[in-house]
């Protein structure tokens, strides 16, 4: 069993390793703009970090459907150099989870999303993905480079 | 026996289909053997990263089977037509996969209500005349006969790439 971070993307579930989990963020344009360069989104962070904005709904969008999006928040990852901020639905949850149990996602999906997704949970008739956050990062547009602070992996999770 | 039931009819399934350069009715046949199920509206976990054509993934029966939406397989170059559907129909494909061996199963989206009917024998013979297909039918790399059956145009597909994933890089290529 492993301690994952499980977050709600419209009606659909993700979960990451609580490990990588920075904290959590109301996505609210009002007072945290986010900063876009060189074609990638920016979500700046106290003490002069930024992550970069990785959106699962928009990847997931690109094949027609529209999901439900209310009141917002930013799931903050660490991974490797990067801070990255998933947008989300709900402010998310922490849940124990057989990950060795996890399947992979049938054939006929393609190398792009097996790699993004290299597992899923199935919880009754839920179905948890799990997210490769290396894959996410080049999914949103190759690497990132953020040149600054390097998260605190050990840091509990907190909202800004 | 069998003969008996041959006269009596083989149950099919014809599913509406919108293809692009066909201006008749064009539907898709599915054999009785092939329908497993058909399923009323419910959702559908979206994949991110997915071709048009696979609106997500579905739990049936503790399997995970692909959701495919045929119009926007059979359509190459739209830009997704819609998500919405009535009924998703549970087939099996005939493909194995490549790696456990075992019988494929997919999910075929219905945006309207798919149409069952008997058909003979005999019909199977006499009423169903090939014809060309459409471009768009032709260049899908999928179709296995076209015909003309009363006033609809009947595809018949072999979604066996589809669901082995052998699919999806040729369409990736095709796209790019």
């Amino acid at each position: 069993m492993k301690p994952l971070f499980l977050a709600q993307i419209g009606r659909q579930l993700f979960a990451v390793d609580k490990e990588n989990v920075v904290g959590v963020g109301v996505r609210n344009d009002d007072t945290i703009k986010p900063v876009v360069e060189n074609g990638r989104a920016y979500l700046p962070l106290p003490h002069g970090n930024r992550a970069v904005i990785c959106d699962l709904q928009t990847l997931m969008t690109r094949n027609g459907g529209l999901l439900p999006s209310k009141r917002g928040y930013y799931l903050i990852v660490a991974h490797e150099e990067n801070l990255m901020a998933l947008t989300m639905s709900g402010k998310g949850r922490i849940i124990m989870a057989d990950v060795a149990a996890a399947r992979p996602l049938p054939p006929a999906f393609a190398r792009k999303s097996r790699v993004l997704i290299p597992g899923v949970l199935v919880n009754c008739t839920d179905l948890i993905l799990l997210v490769d956050l290396q894959a996410l990062l080049g999914a949103t547009d190759g690497e990132a480079s953020l040149g600054v602070a390097r998260a605190d992996n050990e840091r509990p999770a907190r909202e800004y | 026996m069998a003969h008996e039931r041959q006269q009596a009819g083989i149950r099919t399934f014809f599913l509406p289909l919108t293809i692009n350069g066909s201006t008749g009715n064009v539907v898709c046949l599915f054999s009785q053997s092939q329908v497993v199920e058909i399923l009323g509206a419910r959702p559908v976990q979206q994949i991110p990263g997915s071709p048009v054509y696979l609106k997500g993934m579905l739990l049936y029966h503790d399997s995970l089977l692909p959701v495919i939406n045929l119009d926007d397989l059979c359509n190459r170059g739209g830009n997704g037509r819609s998500d919405r559907y009535r009924q998703l129909m549970v087939i099996r494909t005939g493909a194995v996969d490549p790696v456990t061996g075992e019988p494929l199963k997919a999910v075929v989206t219905a945006g309207v209500r798919v149409r069952i009917a008997k058909i003979t024998g005999q019909e199977l013979a006499t009423a169903f005349v090939a014809q060309e297909p459409p471009p768009s039918l032709r260049n899908s790399g999928l179709l296995r006969g076209f015909f003309q059956r009363q006033g609809d145009s009947v595809a018949v597909l072999d979604l066996g790439p589809v669901v082995q994933g052998t699919f999806s890089d040729h369409w990736g290529e095709a796209n790019n």
